[in-house]
């Protein structure tokens, strides 16, 4: 186990509506509180683009040639004086070939609980609930057999 | 774990040799590719029962009669598994060799 050290630095500036976050690698972020997603927003786009990639990454070791994953996620807010998330469903709809549902369904499952940073974090204190998977084939000639 | 290789029906003939070392049965999925980035031709779902070898003749599936190219296990437990070729013109000429593990990417950040 390897710990490094990951800082990002945020500037608000209320006057100008205006939160610009500066990561290490010198990429940074503005947020427009009026206009763009809210930080808790953010952190669901966040844990939904890290399980994209991590899906991705997981269906083409796997030989599959993805065209789009789309990615809904829900999640229960809990608006109470400690305001928290409570548990987070997440829908995928990919669309793939050389790739079986029940393929997919398991290549992603794994990604999301072996790989996903964003995921491992947050499922420490949230329950991520096992993803529902929904595959659109582009096209794929091949069949199965069971040996 | 995920192992790649390569089967050749054009020319040779090819067997696959899987073990499964463990005191449990392992669920495994083969998947045979037309060449490198080609279409997906045939997908083999298989379980092997504890501390099972398995000799799994490609002859059997008549999609990749005439085809070669890359062949992709996803095994849901560790297994061992190596590629006979055999040559159809000189059956002196054989070639053996072990499925490589692939390592599945880390996270996105």
């Amino acid at each position: 186990m390897s710990r490094e050290d990951l800082s990002v630095k945020i500037k608000f500036e209320p006057d100008s509506d205006l939160i610009v976050g500066e990561a290490p690698s010198g990429k940074s972020l503005a947020i427009r509180l009026s206009e763009d997603p809210s930080p808790l927003e953010l952190m669901l786009i966040a844990l939904g683009a890290c399980a994209a990639i991590d899906a991705y990454n997981a269906l083409i070791v796997r030989g599959g040639a993805v065209k789009v994953i789309e990615i809904s996620l829900n999640c229960k807010y809990v608006r109470e004086r400690n305001a928290h998330l409570d548990e987070i469903s997440m829908t995928y709809n990919i669309e793939a070939e050389k790739v079986g549902r029940k393929e997919a369904e398991e290549a992603i499952k794994l990604s999301l609980e072996k790989y996903c940073s964003v995921g491992n974090i947050l499922r420490r204190k949230v329950e991520i609930k096992p993803p529902i998977v929904k595959l659109r084939k582009i096209k794929n000639k091949s069949r199965g057999f069971n040996a | 774990m995920i192992l790649k290789g390569w089967y050749s029906q054009n020319g040779w003939r090819t067997k696959l040799i899987l073990i499964n070392q463990r005191n449990e049965p392992v669920r495994l999925r083969i998947k045979l590719f037309e060449g490198e980035k080609g279409r997906l031709l045939a997908m083999i779902n298989m379980k092997l029962k504890p501390k099972e070898m398995r000799f799994y003749n490609l002859d059997r599936i008549k999609r990749i009669s005439g085809k070669a190219g890359v062949i992709l296990i996803d095994s849901e437990k560790p297994i061992i598994c190596s590629g006979h070729l055999v040559n159809l013109n000189d059956e002196m000429k054989v070639l053996d060799y072990k499925l490589v593990s692939i390592e599945e990417s880390r996270g996105c950040c």
